[in-house]
């Protein structure tokens, strides 16, 4: 998971952010060299818009398209 | 035809309401809700929110092997994360029967209930947290202490932001922010006095639309208690 990260941002010491998940893993993928910081606001933030589809999932039922 | 996970919620406390009867423990009448909601696809109850008689006051006793009573209140918040992941999360209050309610039990139903329209009335797009802070309902002063800690609050996956605090919580406790179009909000309603035998907890999950609000739960209401 480490690599992938780096690998994706370019550096070692890329700043993750985390939302819930095993203490063991958010220590360990530290020591790796990640810096590690909270995740849950900016997550609420970004989860607090519900898109169309979202709403349909909520509350709007909708009728699952026929395989072609 | 793939269902909306409240309108699995709303099959599955149709299905609770309906196995209610003195002599039914709270886990024994709340596993009907989860029984239903993992046969409609739904995923987990995320507390353990359904309590009866006097432990309906103070809110936040959890469901138990305690027994229901005859004629006293079931209080369920269903905080269902349900089909397709998305949380459904509304409140309902049941009377166990088989009399009818007393006068004091309407009251606090009845007292609830306007809660809850009140602020749903307020509450659209543009809105400031603060300002719905300051313009939602006026909680009688014997209601005060038990009041449940917030207004209002986001919903999503669960519980989220943003949360809506009252007016007198917002110095300590709120955060300012904007309602906008698209959010899902959840209004809520405790009503119980400090040191009574029981209480009533209600809600509703509502979307923010660009005009102000669409309801979203539809679960009706108890029409014995609103007389």
């Amino acid at each position: 998971m480490a690599n992938l990260v780096t690998e994706l941002v370019g550096k070692k010491d890329a700043t993750l952010g985390l939302e819930r998940l095993n203490a063991n893993i958010a220590i360990a993928l530290r020591d790796l060299g990640l810096k590690i910081v909270d995740a849950q606001k900016p997550v609420e933030m970004a989860r607090a818009i519900k898109s169309a589809e979202e709403i349909k999932c909520v509350s709007h039922r909708f009728v699952q398209p026929k395989l072609q | 035809m793939r269902i909306a996970s409240l309108r699995a919620t709303e099959v599955a406390v149709s299905k609770l309401r309906d196995a209610i009867r003195p002599g039914i423990t709270e886990n024994g009448l709340w596993s009907v809700l989860h029984q239903s909601v993992i046969e409609q696809t739904g995923d987990y109850c995320e507390t353990r929110l359904l309590s009866a008689g006097q432990r309906t006051n103070p809110w936040f006793q959890e469901t138990s092997s305690c027994t229901i009573g005859e004629n006293e209140f079931i209080a369920l918040d269903t905080d269902v994360v349900g089909c397709h992941r998305c949380c459904s999360d509304f409140s309902r209050t049941f009377h166990s029967g088989p009399g009818h309610p007393t006068d004091a039990q309407k009251e606090l139903y009845k007292t609830a209930y306007e809660q809850l329209n009140y602020n749903m009335s307020i509450l659209k797009p543009d809105l400031t947290f603060r300002e719905y802070a300051e313009r939602a309902w006026d909680i009688p002063d014997k209601y005060y202490a038990n009041r449940y800690y917030l207004s209002a609050h986001g919903c999503g996956m669960m519980g989220e932001y943003p949360y809506l605090y009252h007016r007198g919580d917002f110095p300590d406790a709120g955060y300012d922010g904007v309602i906008e179009p698209g959010m899902v909000i959840c209004v809520e309603s405790y009503v119980g006095e400090e040191g009574g035998t029981q209480g009533v907890e209600l809600e509703r999950q509502v979307l923010i639309t660009e005009t102000g609000i669409e309801v979203l739960s539809k679960f009706p209401f108890e029409e014995a208690l609103l007389q």
